[in-house]
């Protein structure tokens, strides 16, 4: 009880000027580059990173939860204006979405994807309020042998959660390789420098986050022809609709049923608390969950109002539940909540399950400005900006990417005062740049290269404790049940994923 | 028709770069240590663990990737090569060559020009250039301020 209080006393910070204007600046952050096909609330967290190094760390908290859950919403847009997700989570919004713009009801298709977006939002923002103290307490009860259990279960989790398995192997382990890469965390000897001295310290961590997510993004939209780009977005700047349009009718709100938006919250939920999942995964089974109980399943995939509302709502609601692992147990729910950590690391905030105790006065805020951020989408949304979203993809792409050019390279230098650090941050940029062009899943890279060093730490640091007596693991209660629930969830999550895509593919023959 | 080409795609040199890496990796760790020293973890046995759980991994998809090239050549399949766009390797070099530049010639130098050419890159042909160097100042000047005035990080200059 004391905790929930004191998250909620994180209120008046929040409505502090100074913390509203940081607020602010990150919500529309998020709007823009979540709007925008390309880039997402990932890449602006990664942008803000080296900026966040002078300001103090409650403020950049406070920007960061704006941009996460403003960034997820406005993936819709695009993919409801244009048929092009905005961010990857939209993409189940698309298939809805995309064909009720077609009937001519694409504002009241923004209207419904804003309405479930600032409820699946507000109930995910909630849960967390009220389940991290809960999880915290729990948390606290962890000794090391179970810390290390519980990230080899973190690592495993994302893994298992990946289409293809065997490349979230490479791709965690390449960000493994990376982090460990100078001083050993246990003895002062350096490792893999390969007699550079630039390397003693290892590769900082805004260095390999800007090359994996930012340099690596802007190869890749180098190959994008700006006059096919131009011509999908005019599509979308032709539009006009009036404020009254995107109101959706308390009727048809009716109809697609308050148990949709409270069930479509708690898949949100839940999936982000699963290490790895995202919000891509919330979206698609709340959306296969409400094809499934669905009066007219019929109609999913020509403008299903009940199917866009699944996906914005659990995509929303994601949010509180990825950063509940990241909170109690440090362990990032997505790659943006990695992000977020990083942020974290940057203040010298070492992640693990003490991390709330010792420093809930700084992290109260980030609750209740995730919870505002949620809050405000619909009033924002609806009544002030919603016609002027519909304008973003107007914005000059050349100028866009060559600001983010110039942004992402200058923040290594701002982060580390080293060019020779840039210069890493190109090499892994072009190196994710292949990897993502062979469909090498980044999330786990991201993943890896925060906990890796927990985890050797913790195993090294158990295993120096019990005199290299490997039955630690075991002996230990908290231990011993991370690694039965890596065990449970090895032999679950993979038979979920199966009877997922097999009812998936019996709805489409059907 | 030439085998080789089939040989030089991405399936295959990935995970054939990736299993060279991991091989550097636990020879450059190996030389430190034993991964056991009196019985205790050393500092080189996380990266022998890394080594053990990646490599099979490395392994399936290099072989997976040599089947599909055998197969496409007892097909008689010709590899398509697609007309590459040379942008990614120009935005390499263009980053590389600011990089190499940046504490030698500075910020007010370097920006104004990364910019002016990271546009001329990304565009579909060389078009509107006075348009595009007014955008690179004005840029530059916005990211100056943000970064040295709003945060108070100081960037290199040629004066300096």
């Amino acid at each position: 009880m004391d905790q929930i209080l004191q998250i909620l006393s994180g209120t008046a910070v929040v409505f502090q000027p100074l913390s509203l204007l940081y607020l602010s600046i990150g919500f529309f952050i998020g709007i823009i580059f979540g709007a925008l096909p390309g880039l997402t609330s990932m890449l602006a967290i990664v942008l803000l990173l080296p900026m966040t190094y002078t300001m103090p760390m409650t403020y950049a908290l406070i920007m960061c939860m704006g941009v996460y859950m403003s960034g997820i919403y406005s993936g819709s847009i695009t993919a409801i204006t244009i048929n092009i997700p905005g961010a990857p989570s939209a993409l189940m919004t698309c298939m809805e979405g995309h064909p009720m713009m077609k009937k001519g009801l694409g504002a009241k298709a923004i209207g419904h994807a804003t309405i479930g977006s600032a409820i699946g939002g507000t109930i995910g923002a909630l849960l967390l309020i009220f389940i991290s103290p809960l999880a915290v307490s729990l948390a606290l009860k962890i000794r090391t042998p179970g810390k290390f259990s519980l990230i080899l279960f973190a690592l495993i989790v994302i893994v298992i959660v990946e289409k293809n398995r065997t490349k979230a192997v490479i791709s965690m382990a390449f960000g493994i390789m990376l982090s460990t890469i100078g001083m050993d965390p246990l003895k002062s000897v350096s490792r893999f420098t390969f007699g550079n001295p630039n390397l003693i310290e290892g590769i900082d961590l805004t260095t390999l986050i800007i090359g994996a997510f930012a340099i690596s993004e802007l190869f890749d939209q180098s190959t994008v022809n700006n006059a096919e780009y131009n011509k999908m977005t005019n599509a979308a700047n032709s539009m006009k609709f009036k404020r009254s349009d995107f109101f959706p009718s308390f009727k048809e709100m009716r109809e697609i049923g308050w148990m949709t938006y409270i069930k479509s919250s708690s898949i949100g939920y839940i999936i982000g608390v699963l290490p790895g999942a995202g919000a891509s995964m919330a979206a698609f089974v709340s959306y296969v969950e409400a094809k499934r109980t669905s009066k007219h399943p019929e109609m999913f995939g020509n403008g299903a109002v009940d199917g866009l509302v699944a996906a914005e709502t659990a995509n929303n609601a994601m949010c509180g539940g990825a950063l509940v692992p990241m909170l109690s147990l440090g362990i990032p729910g997505d790659g943006t909540t990695a992000i977020i950590l990083g942020v974290l690391m940057v203040y010298g905030v070492v992640p693990g399950p003490d991390l709330l105790v010792k420093q809930m006065h700084v992290m109260a805020p980030m609750y209740m400005a995730l919870l505002i951020s949620a809050a405000v989408l619909m009033p924002l949304s609806l009544f002030l900006f919603g016609p002027y979203y519909l304008k973003i993809v107007k914005i000059n792409r050349l100028v866009l990417y060559s600001s983010i050019a110039l942004i992402a390279i200058l923040g290594v230098f701002a982060a580390t005062y080293s060019t020779f650090q840039m210069a890493v941050a190109l090499i892994i940029g072009v190196v994710m740049y292949f990897f993502k062009k062979q469909k090498y899943p980044n999330v786990p890279f991201i993943l890896a290269v925060i906990l890796g060093p927990l985890c050797e730490q913790y195993m090294r640091t158990s295993l120096t404790l019990s005199n290299g007596n490997p039955m630690v693991f075991i002996t230990n209660f908290d231990s011993l049940f991370f690694l039965l629930l890596t065990v449970a969830f090895s032999i679950l999550l993979p038979r979920a994923n199966r009877r997922a895509e097999a009812l998936s593919k019996c709805r489409e023959v059907k | 028709m030439n085998s080789r080409n089939h040989y030089l795609q991405a399936k295959v040199i990935i995970p054939f770069f990736m299993q060279i890496a991991l091989i550097i990796y636990v020879v450059s760790a190996l030389q430190l240590s034993s991964p056991l020293v009196d019985g205790m973890l050393s500092e080189s046995s996380f990266p022998v663990i890394i080594f053990l759980v990646a490599t099979p991994a490395a392994l399936k998809l290099l072989f997976d990737g040599l089947k599909d090239v055998k197969k496409e050549i007892a097909e008689g399949k010709e590899v398509v090569v697609k007309k590459k766009s040379i942008k990614p390797v120009l935005t390499v070099v263009i980053m590389a060559v600011f990089i190499a530049l940046f504490e030698l010639l500075g910020f007010s130098i370097l920006a104004p020009l990364y910019i002016f050419f990271f546009m001329m890159v990304y565009d579909d042909k060389p078009q509107f250039i006075v348009k595009k160097i007014i955008f690179a100042l004005l840029i530059a000047v916005v990211v100056y301020v943000m970064y040295a005035i709003a945060f108070d990080i100081r960037f290199p200059e040629i004066w300096r």
